[in-house]
């Protein structure tokens, strides 16, 4: 669980952090992350091998000045030696010594300590007591200090010995030779004082920095265990390294970094010499600092580079994916203008590449849009909507398959005497203007026009597209029509008289592509087709706008029919009970209501062969409304009938005699 | 030397004599001791003892003589030469000089006096002085020898320039008889400092 959640984080996080709105960002970070570790690890290795170099020539200085620094101690300790050895061998110095009278003595070594440029110089005795000491005037007959230096002395083959130690608190060098005269007679000590002109002197010939420090055994005052004795650092400096020092153990002839002051000094301790209390040791140090100065340009110049190269990178990703982008937006230009359905729009990319054929693609993809956009737009207008858009989605193909339909047949009445009266282009723009009109009524009610044939209109509903409501919009649809009619009429533009007849009949119909291979038509065929044709030239004969079949009847709810009569249909044995549609059951008007309720009363005693109770009604409803044309055939078709006898075989089914 | 040694010879079948050897702790020879026995006689010139100096070194190394005895320093090299002691015994000078310009220096006090040139560090040489005539000075085997002597009680001392321990330290009493006698000293050797010598095969140290 914890592992896919994770994963599902981490994926939430690229989606988050790598999700580019547009492509140069992409294009771009993905340069950067390609190009940057690279740079960066290159830059790290230059820094790196600067430091190794510079830490190198570091080494090899350190290594110099120590070889240095021990070749100067050991001429320094030779000079001073040569000094002493010098002194030993002066015959003036001898008949001194031998007076071993202290005053006289000293006076002679402060002379001879002078002539000699020392600190301190002592005469003794070869039992080590001492005859004078210039620095402790007073002293005599006193066993000498450094006992050490006298063993030191006494075990080499000259008798002579070197060391460095305190003398009250300050380092010096001393050395000792025997007085020979010629027998060895007394010793002769002579020290200098370690002061900071010993380091600077050093310095000098090294470039490096020298400090000579003691390391007590024991903490001395400060309670570190270090004593600066001479050094070219700062003050502050050598206070720090002092501490710095206390902190670790010292790996002798090793280098090692202090941070002194701030500045990272390599470097590297030398033990001079070893005694009871502790050890001298020099310390040579180099500032890392200073050794990488020269690499410091080097450096400048591999930044620039870097950051030369991160911009050309940039530049450049920005160029390439403008290259690409630049067509994109075009490209996605195009497809929303296509979206909106300008087919003739046309992209200009003049590239060879891949966006180039994409670009070409694309144009011939518009193309082939508008071509098929013309098409559809000339199919609207030849076939319905619908049936167009039937068409294209299904293919055209021959065959058709059952379905239930309404056919809505509608005729404009007298149009063959309304021809003879006005003048074709006059009748032209009337049927055109009609036909306009009436299809758009059909279109609103879902109604599909099948084909206009002369002036009449077929129309269907419930086909193509399947309409659960079909008779209903037909009927409402006829309804509509004659209401159309009416305003055209109102208009007064034709200056004629129009009247509609209009059949409805729903059945189950053959419905398709019909005709031959290179020219068809969507249509529907099968008998209801010819009832609800039969249905609209019997509007004319019963003088009502509109007939619908049983069929239609049953399926319409919503609009209040009036039986007309009960018909007999070719080939059939059944009789057709066709109805008048009057209009929506809700819009029906108090009078109508009335005149159907009669009507139909008189229907019944009509069926019933009560001829005369029929006639009462039939006459008192053609009084009321001496047009309605059905009635008079009813009173006509019951006075006819009165004359036969009753017969009990007589069905009310009329038969037309016209076709 | 080799009349001295004819002298004793010729005379010890007329007295008796001590054979002395002197090695050192290591059982080494020493050369070059004085043995001699402790007794006080008055000073005498019995003659005059040459150190000679040749080629910048005084020869012989160690001169033994009575007390009252006088020394001759001729110079036989081509350069001047200077004599010096410091020693309490004979605190003297003779400054640079050629040939054989002094008279003979006279040693009045007994003990050892250390003699050098001021101008040559390592021109080193030893006079003994003693109060007896019967003393003799070790060879390269460590052995000496004092003759004429007499029978009787002898106190016998030994001293020589390396030596550690005050000279009184060697005493050894013997009882002579008819017979020669064997005397062993072991004696015990302080460290002997070089001095440097510049000219021969003088090699600066450390430069």
């Amino acid at each position: 669980m914890n592992k896919i959640d994770h994963q599902k984080s981490q994926n939430q996080f690229f989606k988050k952090w790598f999700r580019f709105k547009h492509f140069r960002s992409r294009i771009i970070v993905f340069i950067l992350i390609l190009s940057l570790p690279i740079q960066l690890i290159l830059f790290l290795i230059i820094q790196n091998a600067n430091t190794v170099t510079a830490r190198d020539n570091i080494d090899e200085a350190l290594q110099v000045t120590a070889d240095v620094f021990i070749n100067a101690i050991a001429q320094r300790r030779d000079n001073l030696l040569g000094k002493v050895r010098a002194l030993s061998a002066d015959y003036a110095f001898k008949p001194a010594a031998h007076t071993n009278d202290h005053k006289t003595v000293l006076s002679t070594l402060l002379s001879y300590q002078q002539r000699a440029d020392a600190d301190v110089m002592l005469l003794l005795t070869m039992n080590s007591d001492i005859i004078a000491d210039t620095k402790h005037p007073e002293l005599t007959e006193a066993p000498f200090y450094l006992p050490q230096l006298i063993t030191q002395a006494t075990n080499n083959e000259y008798g002579e010995a070197d060391m460095i130690d305190f003398i009250d608190g300050q380092a010096y060098l001393v050395v000792a030779v025997p007085l020979f005269s010629p027998h060895p007679s007394h010793w002769i000590i002579m020290g200098f004082k370690l002061t900071d002109e010993f380091s600077l002197s050093l310095q000098k010939n090294t470039k490096s920095h020298v400090s000579l420090l003691f390391n007590s055994k024991k903490p001395v005052v400060t309670g570190n265990h270090w004593q600066q004795l001479s050094s070219t650092l700062s003050d502050a400096a050598q206070l720090e390294s002092e501490q710095a020092l206390g902190k670790f153990l010292i790996a002798f002839n090793h280098n090692f970094d202090l941070v002194l002051v701030g500045q990272n000094f390599v470097s590297r301790a030398i033990k001079i010499e070893e005694n009871k209390q502790g050890h001298f040791v020099a310390l040579l140090q180099r500032s890392l600092e200073q050794a990488l100065l020269p690499y410091q340009q080097l450096q400048l110049v591999v930044a620039s580079v870097f950051f030369v190269a991160l911009l050309l990178l940039v530049t450049g990703g920005i160029f390439i994916a403008r290259k690409i982008t630049r067509p994109v937006t075009v490209l996605t230009h195009g497809a929303k203008e296509i979206e909106q359905g300008h087919y003739d729009f046309t992209i200009d990319i003049d590239q060879e590449d891949e966006l180039g054929k994409l670009a070409k693609g694309f144009n011939s993809m518009a193309k082939g849009l508008a071509d098929r956009a013309k098409v559809r737009n000339l199919l609207g207008k030849v076939v319905s909507p619908a049936i167009a858009e039937e068409l294209l989605n299904k293919g055209v193909e021959l065959g058709g398959e059952e379905r239930q339909a309404t056919i809505v047949f509608c005729d404009i009445r007298n149009f063959t005497s309304l021809c003879e009266n006005h003048d074709a282009k006059q009748i032209l723009t009337l049927l055109n203007d009609l036909l306009t009109r009436l299809s758009g009524v059909i279109d609103q009610h879902n109604g599909v026009i099948d084909k206009y044939i002369g002036d009449a209109v077929m129309a269907l509903f419930g086909v193509p597209i399947v309409d659960k409501q079909q008779a209903q919009h037909a009927v409402l649809a006829a309804i509509a029509m004659q209401k159309e009619v009416s305003r055209i009429n109102n208009e007064l533009v034709y200056n004629m008289e129009i009247s509609l007849g209009i059949g409805v009949n729903s059945a189950f119909v053959v419905a398709g592509n019909m005709g031959s291979q290179t020219r068809l038509n969507y249509s529907v065929i099968g008998d209801g087709v010819n009832i609800s044709s039969r249905l609209e030239s019997l509007t004319k004969y019963y003088g009502v706008p509109i007939l619908v079949s049983d069929t239609t009847k049953q399926l319409c709810s919503e609009i209040a029919f009036r039986e007309i009569d009960t018909v007999r249909v070719k080939g059939k044995k059944k009789g057709l009970t066709i109805y008048q549609a009057i209009a929506k059951k809700e819009e029906i008007s108090a009078i109508e209501a009335r005149k159907t309720q009669l009507f139909e009363q008189a229907l019944v005693f009509y069926k019933k062969q009560q001829w005369q109770d029929a006639l009462i009604i039939f006459n008192e409803l053609l009084t009321k409304n001496p047009t309605t044309k059905y009635y008079q055939i009813y009173i006509h078709r019951v006075h006819e009938l009165k004359r036969h006898k009753y017969n009990a075989e007589w069905e009310p089914i009329f038969t037309h005699q016209e076709k | 030397m080799l009349a001295i040694w004819l002298l004793t010879f010729s005379l010890q079948t007329f007295a008796n004599r001590l054979n002395i050897t002197v090695i050192d702790e290591n059982n080494k020879p020493i050369e070059n001791a004085v043995v001699y026995i402790n007794e006080s006689l008055a000073e005498s010139i019995e003659k005059v003892v040459v150190i000679d100096q040749v080629d910048k070194e005084f020869i012989p190394y160690v001169t033994a003589i009575r007390r009252g005895s006088a020394i001759n320093f001729p110079n036989n090299d081509e350069i001047r030469h200077q004599v010096y002691s410091f020693s309490n015994s004979k605190n003297f000078e003779l400054p640079l000089y050629k040939g054989n310009e002094f008279r003979p220096v006279i040693f009045e006090k007994s003990g050892e006096v250390p003699l050098a040139c001021n101008i040559h560090d390592w021109m080193k040489a030893y006079i003994y002085v003693v109060d007896t005539d019967k003393f003799d000075l070790t060879n390269s085997e460590g052995k000496g020898e004092l003759v004429n002597l007499k029978a009787g009680q002898y106190e016998v001392l030994v001293w020589h320039p390396e030596q550690g321990a005050d000279v009184s330290e060697s005493l050894q009493t013997v009882t002579l008889g008819n017979s020669p006698q064997q005397l062993k000293f072991t004696l015990a050797q302080t460290p002997k400092f070089k001095a440097w010598r510049a000219p021969k095969g003088f090699k600066r140290r450390g430069y």
